[in-house]
């Protein structure tokens, strides 16, 4: 390509553009275009450029259909409005980082003759800077051209509605002229005239006003100028005068028209813009995939107008409805959903497939693979236009893409989910083995012990390897426990099973449980006289209590002192426990409450659990647990949990 | 402590079974076992045991199954031995018929207990007219509860739940079947009555009422009213 880009040693990605028209032709040009690319491996778009030009009907066709082949094949496709067809191609070549441009060789007898502008081709070439620009000639059998290309303007229909008005409102005017003539002189009627034509151009098209202009020109010459009643005119003056009036009636309608076309096409843009913007808008704001289709497709259905419904790929491979609005769906729409899906093309009323269907479906495509298919309905509304068509791909692409992308942030959070795991199983495993290893050791130490038929004859050293084999499998219990209660809070199938109990039910449950280990430590409590009841899991805040009270045994010294308080204030059920050991220090303070999180140099005994459940357990009855320092020293873990207390007064009762 | 009668123990671990037959034969029981919930059934037909122990989670039935199947014609009171974390199973098996649980690991001593308790309440309830625990003296028949030989003042309600609660003593008492007995089918709603009942109950009766030592809480599952054996 250029010096500059070889100069840099880059090689330059080959990407082409494809211009487009509503030639049939333009299919040739674009089979061309993806060949092209796809030997090289380079990559293409197709680019229509929307003049001000209105299409026949037939062109209509063509296009739509040159712009399904480019869906079909999967090319982006950019529709740009812009008045010179040369100029908007450079600006998106330019915008798209484009090496070629391929345009087709339009053939001589159908082309528009170069009156007074350089052809496109010409113009592209000499505008193109540094952008190949490919010409292809153009080799279409058997099919014609349309008229498009062709000198004249074309307009859909001739509206004879806008004809019959414009007639009607010169005979109109002329009426009033004519009582006016009494009063006025011709050229003060000439002025009316004149300004009933820059009026008319604002309301009709260019049609009914050159109709207009021209009409009242001949008939201001015939009714008005002298000598009236003939087309002939006496004063130079006055032909002078008549052919100003000619071009200046002509020359405003074109103009006004023009500038009205124009001002529709920026408006319909604008339109198409603020959609786009504002789907987009919506789907930035969405949180979940829900959401996004929720809000996506309800926005839809509004500026559509039309029921809408959503099938999305799942799993199991099944297109199943995810969404559906303002209509139902029969059983025959199996198919051309299916088929929609599977081949990526629009199918139903409109289309080459299952045209006969009222409904229109479109894939959801993203850039990898369709996700899903979009179905609108149509019953008797009117066919889409190429705007309406081009919309629906580009807000569905956007649909698609904001779909994926949750879809891929949702993967991205099983992997890391499965990668956490699978550090977690290995943190278990360890500390687990562990931890169970050691009790383990002691049972069967002393079991192999009380075997010696000597060693068993010494009562003593019997009492001794029994308690070791009890404590031991009082250890293995507590561990046990724990994993199953971490399981159990973990498993959603968990649902606490909440009632009203008496708090001092679980205390005393737990000291039951810790009885012996309290045997070298002091354990006082003090619970609020007279408190209510509560609603709370038993078995979990008995949990909560006992790992609270066991986790203080276990890291303090010998004889240490353990409080608990329980008191009941502002609706908040309060329980503290608190030690009079070493404490724990403040950069560990946040990290004691982590599964399976032991603090360094810790005795061996627990797996990191217990406090990791009591935070669990704290929390699924919406309260917290913090650790402060005790005063004097020590650790005091606070629990405050907002529970429900009963209002039901004893005297109530009989 | 000779005690005498049949016991029939279903559990499929071998270590446990052992265990149970020469304990509970050395405390004078007559023991069999079997490992099958089948054979259980059938050896509940033919050799009508006094006492069923059940271990729960054998291989070929479901506790729930065995429980309802031997409850269509025998009354043979059913311990059954289970797991920590299955309180709901505990309560349904209960309110199904069986007679208590044991949750394991449990002490020899606890099991003689429940033993004991069973063949006591076996076929009915207690059906003297006065019931004596430690200070505690009951007489129903003039709806009398005294203290150390004092009066104490009972409200209806409180009566009605001290004198389900001590008839059964010994005996797990789940809590909806308390709420059943005493306000009636529809009442699963008033567990929170139920608790303030007990705790002023506990406040007449033991002499800690926040740690009591006569009306026990099964964490989960109801009350146990404790028993001369415990």
């Amino acid at each position: 390509m250029n010096e500059k880009q070889i100069s840099n040693n880059k090689v330059p990605v080959p990407r082409y553009l494809v211009a487009i028209s509503p030639s049939p032709h333009s299919q040739f040009l674009i089979h061309r275009t993806r060949k092209l690319a796809l030997e090289q491996d380079a990559s293409w778009m197709a680019v229509y450029i929307q003049t001000k030009q209105e299409l026949s009907e037939e062109d209509n066709n063509n296009l739509k259909a040159n712009m399904k082949l480019i869906n079909a094949m999967g090319a982006e496709l950019v529709v740009s409005m812009d008045n010179d067809i040369a100029t908007g191609l450079i600006r998106i070549a330019k915008q798209n980082q484009i090496t070629q441009i391929i345009i087709g060789k339009p053939q001589l007898k159908y082309s528009r003759v170069p009156f007074f502008k350089p052809s496109v081709i010409t113009k592209l070439i000499s505008k193109s800077d540094d952008i190949g620009v490919l010409i292809i000639s153009e080799n279409v059998t058997g099919q014609k051209r349309s008229k498009l290309l062709k000198w004249t303007n074309p307009v859909n229909k001739i509206n004879i509605r806008e004809y019959f008005l414009v007639t009607l409102l010169i005979i109109v005017l002329i009426l009033i002229n004519f009582v006016l003539d009494n009063y006025i002189s011709y050229l003060s009627v000439g002025f009316i005239f004149l300004a009933a034509v820059a009026i008319v151009s604002t309301l009709f098209k260019r049609g009914p006003v050159l109709f207009f202009s021209a009409s009242s020109a001949i008939l201001w010459n015939f009714l008005f100028i002298t000598p009236r009643n003939t087309f002939y005119i006496d004063h130079l003056e006055d032909l002078f005068m008549f052919f100003m009036y000619f071009i200046t009636a002509i020359i405003i309608g074109n103009l006004t028209t023009r500038l009205r076309v124009k001002e529709h096409f920026l408006r319909k843009r604008e339109k198409n813009l603020e959609e786009l913007y504002q789907m987009s808008r919506i789907l930035n704001k969405a949180n979940s995939q829900d959401e996004i289709i929720q809000n996506s497709l309800d926005f839809l259905k509004q500026i559509l107008n039309s029921g809408i419904a959503l099938f999305i790929k799942e799993d199991n491979n099944q297109l199943s409805v995810n969404y559906t609005k303002g209509f139902g769906l029969t059983e025959e729409e199996k198919k051309p959903i299916e088929w929609c899906f599977d081949q990526g093309k629009p199918a139903g009323k409109n289309t080459k497939e299952f045209h006969s269907l009222s409904n229109y479906y479109t894939p959801l495509l993203t850039l990898i693979k369709p996700i899903g298919v979009l179905v609108i309905q149509r019953d008797s509304q009117p066919e889409f236009t190429i705007e309406q068509e081009n919309l629906i791909s580009a807000l569905s692409l956007q649909i698609a893409t904001a779909i994926e992308r949750s879809e891929y942030i949702k993967s991205q959070q099983k992997i890391k989910l499965a990668e956490e795991s699978e550090k977690m199983y290995k943190i278990i495993l360890n500390s687990v083995s562990h931890e169970l290893r050691t009790p383990i050791t002691n049972i069967s130490t002393a079991a192999n012990g009380l075997q010696d038929n000597d060693l068993l004859k010494n009562e003593e050293v019997r009492n001794i390897f029994l308690t070791d084999i009890i404590d031991g499998v009082d250890r293995l219990n507590r561990i046990i426990d724990n994993l199953i209660s971490s399981m159990r809070i973990e498993s959603e199938k968990m649902a606490p099973n909440f009632d009203w109990y008496d708090i001092s039910d679980i205390v005393n449950s737990a000291q039951k449980k810790l009885s012996k280990l309290f045997e070298k430590h002091t354990f006082s409590k003090h619970i609020e006289k007279d408190l209510p009841m509560f609603k709370f899991d038993f078995i979990l805040l008995e949990q909560l209590l006992t790992n609270l009270v066991f986790n203080s045994i276990m890291h303090t010294h010998e004889k240490s002192k353990i409080d608990l308080d329980i008191h009941f204030r502002d609706n908040i059920l309060k329980m503290i426990v608190s030690d009079d050991g070493s404490g724990i220090p403040d950069s560990e303070k946040q990290n004691i409450f982590n599964k399976f999180y032991r603090i360094k140099g810790a005795k061996t005994g627990g797996i990191g659990l217990g406090l990791s459940i009591c935070k669990e357990i704290a929390e699924l009855h919406q309260g917290e647990i913090h650790i402060l320092d005790n005063i004097g020293n020590g650790a005091k873990f606070i629990v405050n949990l907002p529970i429900e207390a009963s209002n039901v007064k004893e005297e109530e009762l009989t | 402590m000779k005690a005498g009668g049949l016991i029939l123990v279903v559990d499929d671990e071998v270590q446990i079974r052992r265990f149970l037959k020469i304990s509970l034969e050395s405390c004078g029981y007559q023991v069999i076992v079997t490992e099958t919930g089948k054979d259980g059934v059938s050896l509940v037909a033919t050799e009508n045991p006094d006492v069923i122990i059940l271990d729960l989670g054998l291989p070929d039935m479901d506790g729930l199954d065995f429980v309802s199947r031997v409850r269509e014609w025998s009354k043979t009171p059913i311990i059954v031995l289970t797991v920590r974390d299955s309180e709901k199973d505990k309560v349904t098996l209960l309110n199904s018929g069986a007679d208590d649980y044991l949750t394991k690991p449990f002490g020899l001593n606890e099991l003689k207990a429940r033993i004991s308790v069973a063949f006591r309440h076996k076929n009915t309830l207690i059906n003297s007219a006065v019931f004596h625990l430690g200070r505690l003296y009951i007489d129903f028949s003039m709806r009398l509860v005294k203290m150390d030989d004092k009066q104490v003042k009972f409200t209806p309600k409180e009566y009605a739940v001290l004198s389900l609660l001590a008839r059964n003593a010994g005996k797990v008492l789940t809590q909806s079947y308390i709420l059943r007995e005493i306000w009636g089918p529809h009442s699963q709603e008033e567990s929170q009555y139920l608790r303030i009942y007990v705790m002023q109950i506990r406040r007449k009766i033991e002499i800690d009422s926040s740690n009591p030592l006569i009306i026990l809480t099964e964490p989960g599952v109801g009350y146990r009213f404790v028993s001369e054996e415990m």
